[in-house]
C-alpha cells in the first residue's frame, strides 16, 4: 500500500542552522561567478589567450544577470592590465580625404592637443606681426623698388641712349615710338616731320638706322620684363620663407624636442612646417582663398580616444551596437546648403574606445542592427577599424567622403546572449566559430548542500550589498534559499539566475523598509514572494473561478466511472500555475483501437499522440496479452479548447480507460499526474509544484480541503517545494500526496479496490466485448465496421 | 565788412578741371572730379588735349610702335594715329556725358591740340581744383609711378591739384597734413571728415605710416612735395590715398 508523503518530504526547509552569522553584513563579499566554474574558467582562458579569433560568447538567459557577472569579472581583470594608448587622427596634407591615424602613449594625446592649440595661438599672432614688421616691410619694399628700378632702368637706359643720339622715346596709347629731336629748338622738342623730310638723305638714313637699332633694343628690353617679374616673385618667396622660418622655427623645434620619441608627431610637425611655408600667401593676402584659420585648423589633431584617465584596460559596454556605434562615424557640417566634412569630424566608435581592452555586446542587439554583425566580423577578421558609413562600406554612395587610415585593433569582444543564438550562429554562420572560439556557458542551477548553502548565503549578501540594500538576517537568507530552490523546482538545487534573486531582494527590501525593519527577515522575503504571485495571479483566479462556478466542470468529490482529474500547467510570461482538467474515457466492443479525440481533432501535440499510442499498447499487453483486444475506446480532455501537449496525463488516461472498461468508479477527490511507459511504470513530469498547488486551490475554493489527494510520480518527490498552505494541510492529514511507481498503484488508490479484483472486472468486460464482436461478425458479415476492424486487426 | 563775402563769391567761380586722355586712370579721375564738382556745385571743365608730339611721331617714314607689353614693333601711320586720337576723343566725350548724366552739372569739354601741360596750365586759374589720374599714357613704363604730365602739373599748376588713384577708390576719412595751414575749402571736400596732423617729415616714414590707410587723403604743400620727391621720386605713386597738393602761398 502506497503511503502519503510526510510534510518534510514535500518541502525542504532551510533551518539556517549551519549559518555562522546573524546578518549578511558580517559576510565577506563573494565573487558573483561563484558556482559558474565552467564559465569562469572559460572567461579566464578567453581573456588570457591573445591569439586571433579567441573572442568570447557568454551563454545564459537574461535571468542570469550575465551582463553584471561578466562586467564584474572583466573589470577586475582589466584593472591589472596595462592601459592602452591614445588614438588621434591628423590631417593628411597630401591627400586630405585620407587622414592619418596617430598612436600616442596614454595621456600624451591630450597634452599634444593642448600644445598644438598653444602653437596655433602663438602663430596666429606671431605670423601677422612678422609680416607687418618694419624689417619685412622694408626688405619687401626694397625688393619691389629694386625690381621696379630695374624694369624702369631698362626703358630709361634706352631713353637715354636714344637721347644721346638725338632721338626721343615717345609714349603712345599702346606702347612707345621713336622720333628725332629738333636740334633748333630748346630741350626735348620733337623735330617736325616736315623738318625731317628736309634733312639731307644721309642724315635721314642715319636717323632711320639709329631708330631701327633702338626699336630692336626696346623690343628686347620689354621681352625681359616677365623674367624680371618672375625673378621678383622668387625673391619675395624666398624672403617670405626665410621670415616665416624665424617665426615658426623656435616653437616647432620646442615641440619636436618634446615629442622626439613620437615618430608620428614629428612627421605631423614637419608636415605643418611645410604647409605653412607653401601657404605663406594665406598670411599675406587680404582676402586669401583659404583663410589662415583653415590652415591652422589642419595643425590640430582630432583626439579620438583619450585614455589619460584610464586605469587598466578599458571595459566598454555598447548597449546599441549599430554599425556606426561600433566603428565610429564621420559627421558633417552644413555649409551653403552642402554637407562638408574633414578629419576633425571623425568620431570614435565603441571599438576605438575598447581598443586594448574588452568590448561587451549583446548578441541580440548586434544581430538586429542593420549590417552590424557583418561589420563586427569584418573588423575582427581584418584586425583594424575602418571608419566608414554603412553606405560607403556597401558602395551605395559615390560622393567624396573621408577614408581615414584604419586603426589597428587589439580587442577582446565578449558577446552576451541566449544559448539559442549561440547554436543558431554555429549552425548558420560558418565564420562564427572562427571568430568566437571560446564559449562561457553559465549554469542554470547550483547544487543545494550545506557547504554550498553557506556560500550561497554569502552571494545573497553580496547581491544585497552591491544593490545597496539592507543586510539579510539569518532567517531572511533561509527564506531566500528556499525560494531559490522553488525557482529551481528542485529540493536539491538552487537557481543560479541572479537577476531573479536580485529582484526578490529589492522587493523584500521594500517591504522591510515599509515595516521599519533594519534587517531583511523571512517575513519580508515571503511577503515579496506572495506579492509577486498576487500581481501575476489574475488569470489564474479567473480560471479557477470558472471551475468553482461550474462553467468548467471538475468534480472534487464522489466517484465517477471513466472520469479522472488530470493536472495541467499554464505558463504566462515567467508565471506558471496549475489546474485540474477532466479526462474522460469510453469503452465499447471493437477492433482494438483507441481513439485519441485530441489527435483526431488535430488539437493534440505529437508527444501527447505518442503517449496515447503507448497507453494503447500497454492496455493490450496488460489485459489481453494472448488474444485480440476487442475494444473500441476513446479518450478526451473535456472542455479543452487550446490543445493538449505533453505526456504527463498518461497515468490519468489509463486510469480513466480502465475505469470505463471495468465500470468501476474513480474517486474524484484525487488528481493524477505522471507519464507512463509500455510497462506501466510511472515516469517523472514537470511542473509538479504548480499542479499540486493548482488542485489544492480549486479544492479549497469549494470548501474545506478534506481527503483530497494528488498522485505523482515517485521520482518527482524531490522536486517538491510546495507552498505553506499545502504543507499545513499535508501535516494535518487533510491533503495527501501519494508517490506512485506503477499505474496499478494509482488504480488501487483511485478505485479503492485491490489489483486482483480490478483485473478480474476488466477481464470479464473484455470477454464480453470479445463475445459481442464475435457474435456480431457471425450474425451479419455486412457489418462493415466490425469486418473492417477485424481485417485491420489481423493485418 | 564781411570777410566771408569774397570767399563765397570765389566759390561760385570755382571750377573743377579734369584732364582727359581716355586712359583708365583719367576716366577714373573724371568720375572723382564729377563727384567733387557736384558736391561743391562747381562747374566741371574737362580738357582733352590732342598731343601734338604724338601726331607728329606717326608722320615719320620710319614710324613704328613698340607694344608696351608684347614688345612687338608695328607700323604707325598718321592716319592710324589720327583715327586713334579721334576715337579717344569720342570715348572721352561719351565718358564725360555718362559721368554727368542726370546730375544737372554745369560742364564743358575743351578740346585743343598742342602740349598737354601747356594746355592745362593755360586753362587753370588760382581758384580751380585740378583732378589728375596718377599716370597717363606712361603708365606702361613699368612699375607704379606718376606720369610725366602729372609730375609737371603738381609742381607748376597755379591751383590745388588732387591726384586720384583708380586702385584705391576714395573713402571718407582724415585729411592728413604735415604742416599748417589747412585751406578751409579743403575741409569741405567729401573725402575729409577731420584733420590729422602727422609729425613726419621724411618719405620713408610717411610711406610706412600710410601703408595701411584706406580712407581720407594726404595734403601736401608744394614745398613739402618738392622735398619728398627729392628723397624718393616715386613716393606719391605708392601712397594708397588721394594726394592733394596746394600751391605755395603767395
Amino acid at each position: 500500500m502506497v503511503e502519503p508523503l510526510a510534510p518534510e518530504q514535500v518541502y525542504r526547509a532551510c533551518s539556517g542552522e549551519g549559518f555562522d552569522f546573524e546578518a549578511t553584513s558580517e559576510l565577506e563579499p563573494l565573487d558573483l561567478l561563484y558556482g559558474h566554474d565552467r564559465a569562469r574558467d572559460a572567461l579566464n582562458f578567453g581573456t588570457a589567450i591573445r591569439s586571433d579569433g579567441f573572442n568570447l560568447y557568454v551563454l545564459g538567459d537574461p535571468g542570469h544577470g550575465r551582463h553584471e557577472l561578466v562586467a564584474q569579472f572583466l573589470e577586475a581583470r582589466a584593472r591589472k592590465e596595462a592601459s592602452p594608448g591614445d588614438w588621434a587622427y591628423r590631417y593628411n596634407f597630401d591627400e586630405p580625404s585620407r587622414p592619418f591615424h596617430l598612436a600616442l602613449p596614454a595621456g600624451l594625446g591630450r597634452q599634444l592637443h593642448t600644445d598644438l592649440g598653444q602653437l596655433v595661438d602663438e602663430l596666429k599672432t606671431a605670423i601677422p606681426a612678422l609680416f607687418e614688421s618694419e624689417e619685412y616691410q622694408n626688405r619687401l619694399q626694397e625688393m619691389n623698388q629694386a625690381m621696379g628700378d630695374r624694369q624702369r632702368d631698362a626703358i630709361e637706359a634706352i631713353r637715354r641712349e636714344a637721347r644721346e643720339q638725338d632721338i626721343l622715346l615717345v609714349s603712345t596709347p599702346n606702347g612707345f615710338t621713336f622720333a628725332p629731336v629738333d636740334d633748333k629748338a630748346d630741350g626735348d622738342s620733337m623735330m617736325s616731320p616736315e623738318a625731317f623730310r628736309a634733312l639731307p638723305r644721309e642724315d635721314r638714313e642715319r636717323i632711320e638706322g639709329t631708330v631701327d637699332i633702338l626699336q630692336r633694343k626696346l623690343t628686347q628690353a620689354i621681352r625681359q620684363m616677365p623674367l624680371l617679374a618672375r625673378e621678383l616673385r622668387h625673391q619675395v618667396d624666398a624672403l617670405n620663407a626665410e621670415m616665416l622660418q624665424t617665426a615658426i622655427g623656435a616653437p616647432l623645434a620646442e615641440l619636436e624636442e618634446r615629442y622626439r620619441e613620437q615618430a608620428g608627431v614629428l612627421a605631423h610637425l614637419q608636415a605643418c612646417r611645410e604647409a605653412m611655408l607653401s601657404h605663406v600667401n594665406v598670411f599675406l593676402a587680404e582676402s586669401p582663398e583659404v583663410s589662415p584659420e583653415a590652415v591652422f585648423s589642419r595643425f590640430q589633431i582630432n583626439l579620438l580616444v583619450d585614455n589619460s584617465d584610464c586605469t587598466g584596460a578599458p571595459v566598454i559596454y555598447q548597449d546599441l551596437p549599430s554599425h556606426q556605434h561600433l566603428v565610429g562615424r564621420t559627421e558633417h557640417h552644413v555649409h551653403n546648403g552642402t554637407l562638408v566634412t574633414d578629419f576633425s569630424l571623425i568620431r570614435a566608435g565603441a571599438l576605438h574606445r575598447a581598443n586594448g581592452g574588452y568590448l561587451l555586446i549583446d548578441v541580440r542587439g548586434v544581430l538586429t542592427q542593420p549590417g552590424a554583425w557583418e561589420t563586427l566580423k569584418r573588423v575582427l577578421r581584418a584586425g583594424e577599424i575602418r571608419t566608414e558609413s554603412l553606405e560607403q562600406a556597401y558602395g551605395l554612395i559615390s560622393t567624396v567622403s573621408l577614408e581615414p587610415e584604419p586603426i589597428p585593433l587589439d580587442v577582446k569582444v565578449v558577446l552576451l546572449g541566449e544559448r539559442l543564438f549561440y547554436y543558431l550562429l554555429c549552425e548558420h554562420d560558418p565564420e562564427f566559430l572562427e571568430l568566437f572560439k571560446v564559449q562561457a556557458d553559465l549554469e542554470d542551477e547550483l547544487a543545494r548542500d550545506p557547504a554550498n548553502q553557506a556560500l550561497y548565503a554569502r552571494m545573497i549578501g553580496t547581491l544585497a550589498r552591491n544593490a545597496g540594500l539592507l543586510p539579510l538576517g539569518r532567517d531572511g537568507v533561509a527564506a531566500v534559499i528556499e525560494r531559490a530552490s522553488r525557482l529551481a523546482d528542485d529540493q536539491r538545487k538552487l537557481t543560479a539566475r541572479q537577476r531573479e534573486l536580485r529582484d526578490l531582494l529589492l522587493e523584500a527590501q521594500h517591504w522591510a523598509s515599509e515595516s521599519g525593519a533594519s534587517v531583511i527577515g523571512r517575513e519580508h522575503v515571503e511577503q515579496a514572494v506572495t506579492q509577486q504571485l498576487w500581481r501575476a495571479s489574475r488569470l489564474r483566479e479567473r480560471s479557477h473561478e470558472m471551475i468553482h462556478r461550474g462553467t468548467v466542470m471538475i468534480d472534487t468529490a464522489g466517484s465517477v466511472v471513466g472520469q479522472v482529474n488530470g493536472l495541467s500547467v499554464l505558463t504566462l510570461g515567467d508565471f506558471a500555475f496549475g489546474q485540474p482538467s477532466r479526462i474522460t474515457a469510453t469503452a465499447r466492443p471493437g477492433g482494438g483501437q483507441l481513439v485519441d479525440i485530441e489527435r483526431e481533432a488535430r488539437m493534440g501535440g505529437r508527444i501527447h499522440s505518442k503517449a496515447v499510442l503507448i497507453i494503447g499498447r500497454y492496455l493490450a499487453n496488460r489485459y489481453a496479452p494472448d488474444v485480440p483486444l476487442s475494444l473500441s475506446a476513446s479518450l478526451v480532455f473535456e472542455q479543452s479548447y487550446g490543445g493538449v501537449e505533453g505526456d504527463s496525463a498518461s497515468v490519468a488516461e489509463i486510469c480513466a480507460l480502465v475505469s470505463a472498461i471495468a465500470r468501476v468508479g474513480l474517486d474524484q477527490s484525487f488528481a493524477v499526474t505522471g507519464s507512463v511507459n509500455q510497462r506501466g511504470e510511472v515516469q517523472a513530469v514537470g511542473g509538479v509544484n504548480e499542479k499540486i498547488e493548482g488542485f489544492f486551490d480549486v479544492c479549497r475554493a469549494r470548501g474545506e480541503v478534506s481527503g483530497h489527494a494528488v498522485l505523482l510520480p515517485a521520482s518527482n518527490v524531490e522536486h517538491l517545494m510546495l507552498k505553506g498552505e499545502v504543507r499545513e494541510a499535508v501535516a494535518d492529514g487533510r491533503f495527501r500526496i501519494y508517490p506512485i511507481r506503477h499505474v496499478d498503484e494509482a488504480l488501487t488508490l483511485l478505485t479503492g479496490t485491490d489489483g486482483a479484483e480490478l483485473e478480474r472486472l476488466v477481464a470479464e468486460r473484455l470477454a464480453l466485448f470479445a463475445a459481442a464482436v464475435k457474435a456480431a461478425r457471425a450474425d451479419d458479415d455486412s457489418d462493415q465496421e466490425y469486418s473492417q476492424e477485424d481485417d485491420e486487426h489481423e493485418r | 565788412m564781411n570777410v566771408d563775402a569774397p570767399l563765397r563769391r570765389r566759390r561760385s567761380d570755382i571750377r573743377v578741371l579734369a584732364l582727359l586722355d581716355a586712359s583708365r586712370h583719367s576716366l577714373a579721375a573724371l568720375q572723382a572730379a564729377v563727384e567733387l564738382a557736384a558736391q561743391r556745385r562747381a562747374e566741371l571743365v574737362a580738357l582733352y588735349v590732342e598731343d601734338q608730339d604724338l601726331v607728329h611721331s606717326a608722320q615719320f617714314p620710319f614710324s613704328r610702335e613698340v607694344g608696351a607689353r608684347s614688345g612687338l614693333a608695328r607700323p604707325l601711320s598718321p592716319a592710324q594715329m589720327e583715327a586713334t586720337l579721334a576715337r579717344q576723343l569720342q570715348r572721352a566725350t561719351l565718358a564725360l556725358e555718362a559721368a554727368v548724366a542726370g546730375r544737372g552739372l554745369a560742364h564743358s569739354l575743351q578740346v585743343s591740340r598742342g602740349r598737354v601741360v601747356n594746355a592745362a596750365l593755360a586753362l587753370a586759374g588760382p581758384g580751380d581744383l585740378l583732378v589728375l589720374g596718377k599716370a597717363g599714357l606712361s603708365a606702361h613704363c613699368g612699375g607704379a609711378r606718376l606720369g610725366s604730365n602729372c609730375r609737371a602739373l603738381i609742381l607748376q599748376a597755379p591751383c590745388t591739384v588732387l591726384i586720384h588713384d583708380e586702385r584705391h577708390p576714395p573713402r571718407k576719412g582724415p585729411l592728413r597734413v604735415l604742416s599748417e595751414p589747412v585751406p578751409e575749402e579743403l575741409l569741405a571736400l567729401p573725402l575729409c571728415d577731420r584733420v590729422e596732423r602727422l609729425h613726419l617729415h621724411d618719405a620713408l616714414s610717411l610711406e610706412h605710416n600710410l601703408a595701411h590707410a584706406r580712407s581720407g587723403a594726404l595734403l601736401l604743400h608744394r614745398a613739402e612735395l618738392r622735398q619728398l620727391v627729392g628723397e624718393d621720386p616715386d613716393l606719391l605713386a605708392r601712397i594708397p590715398v588721394p594726394v592733394i597738393v596746394v600751391p605755395d602761398p603767395r
